[in-house]
């Protein structure tokens, strides 16, 4: 069988997805052309609104329908603190933590050299524009307790220290509710360098 | 199957990529069997004992099984010692590890050079001399591939290097007055055979001279690190420009207030 041209062309749009090899792809194309084709009518339809309505936020950089996202529009939060994450489902742990009431800014990612991932990947001008505006007093980095985490946070509280910005680190140490014997060694031995 | 297991074993990350939903291929640095590709299975989830695979620049004991290209990592245990690097230490340890990936073959036993490279974690830890901590690890690690650099004497002649003399240097042979390759003068040559960089400006030199010659061994890949470092750079030098772009803004306009103040 040779194979129809549309359908070759299905299997190589799925092969841009991250961790989709030629077999994958060719097993999900069949799936859904073959089985489940009003699913895939679906995805279709979701997709195409998805890539036509979303855009990232002015302010935050996070996914928004609207120009500014309804966090950053909200008048209720404090627009003196600005708090930078990696990602929004960061965004959305902090949030549920109920401890922060400012605004965010959303990197989409995180520096990684080793990747070849630099600073016009995570929007670092931008953010350095949004936190020398004059309105944010404080800028907290809750970036990734990872190595390029780290490598994120320093660069950026480099870059805001020399606009002037005062820069926070959010702290780590041992998870509440948990007992020293069960704690990861690592995890034991920052604490007791960062004791109080 | 039961698979024979490795005995534990010194090793450090390299770097790790996703795989698959909780899982990672790691590639580690081991004592005794050199660099090694292998998958974490399950190492995200928070009660893993492969915990340790996701920390690089940190020492870990680590026992894995396989044959293949790809090991399967069995355990990975975090081991005290070395200091957790910030900052600017950070971004050289990366780099550090970008060299060995990129340098170094698969399964090629280097104890010695794993020695040197976790001798050089701890004094980027305890040291701000950074340049001359890379420059003395890029060196070991040339000679360790048999790409040594030759720091002493003219390699056709067989005269002491001179300071003052400028000379060819062939990445596969050495330096020559007469002769091709990269130029350099004897005072870099000589301040890198001792580790000592008298100057900015030597250190400099001596950076720039070595990187070429390991963008020569590495023929055509690419030191991402080295790409991020320059971008950052030269963010951080367009930021620095702009404070001084709005005083001047300013200024013009408070001048032109002056004036237009004195000429009502």
């Amino acid at each position: 069988m040779t194979t129809p041209v549309s359908f070759k062309a299905l299997i190589d749009a799925l092969k841009a997805l991250p961790g989709v090899g030629p077999r994958t792809a060719q097993r999900i194309a069949f799936e859904l052309v073959q089985r489940r084709r009003e699913e895939a009518s679906g995805l279709a339809r979701a997709l195409e609104t998805a890539l036509e309505k979303l855009r990232s936020c002015e302010r935050c950089n996070t996914l928004s329908e609207t120009p500014i996202c309804a966090l950053c529009a909200s008048p209720r939060r404090d627009p003196t603190l600005l708090c930078v994450v990696e990602t929004p489902a960061d965004q959305i742990t902090l949030e549920h933590s109920g401890a922060f009431s400012g605004m965010y800014f959303v990197l989409m990612g995180r520096i990684s050299p080793l990747d070849g991932i630099g600073p016009d990947d995570v929007q670092l001008e931008t953010l350095i524009n949004r936190a020398s505006d004059g309105v944010v007093k404080e800028v907290i980095l809750a970036t990734n307790f990872t190595n390029e985490g780290e490598v994120t946070a320093h660069v950026i509280g480099e870059l805001l220290e020399k606009q002037g910005v005062k820069v926070s680190r959010l702290a780590r140490g041992i998870p509440i509710g948990s007992e020293l014997e069960y704690v990861d060694a690592a995890t034991v031995a920052q604490a007791v360098r960062e004791r109080r | 199957m039961q698979q024979k297991k490795s005995p534990p074993q010194r090793a450090f990350v390299l770097h790790g990529y996703p795989y698959k939903e909780t899982s990672l291929i790691v590639d580690v640095f081991t004592l005794d069997y050199g660099r090694l590709a292998m998958v974490a299975k399950g190492a995200k989830r928070p009660a893993s004992n492969l915990r340790g695979a996701l920390l690089s620049l940190q020492p870990i004991e680590v026992v894995f099984s396989g044959r293949g290209e790809v090991k399967t990592m069995l355990q990975a245990t975090w081991t005290p010692g070395q200091p957790w690097l910030t900052g600017r230490a950070l971004m050289c340890g990366m780099y550090l590890n970008e060299l060995v990936m990129k340098l170094l073959p698969r399964e090629d036993s280097h104890p010695l050079l794993f020695e040197s490279y976790a001798a050089t974690l701890m004094t980027l830890a305890e040291s701000d001399e950074h340049s001359a901590i890379l420059r003395e690890f890029e060196t070991q690690l040339l000679a360790e591939l048999g790409y040594g650099l030759q720091l002493e004497k003219d390699v056709k002649t067989g005269e002491l290097l001179q300071p003052d003399t400028l000379y060819r240097y062939d990445p596969l042979a050495g330096p020559m007055v007469h002769g091709g390759g990269v130029l350099v003068s004897g005072r870099v040559l000589l301040a890198l055979n001792k580790g000592v960089f008298e100057d900015a400006m030597i250190a400099a030199e001596a950076r720039d001279f070595v990187r070429t010659i390991i963008e020569f061994h590495l023929e055509r890949k690419q030191l991402r690190s080295s790409t991020v470092m320059h971008d950052l750079h030269s963010l951080s030098e367009r930021l620095d420009a702009k404070p001084a772009a709005r005083r001047a803004a300013k200024k013009a306009q408070t001048e032109r207030m002056i004036i237009e103040g004195a000429n009502p």
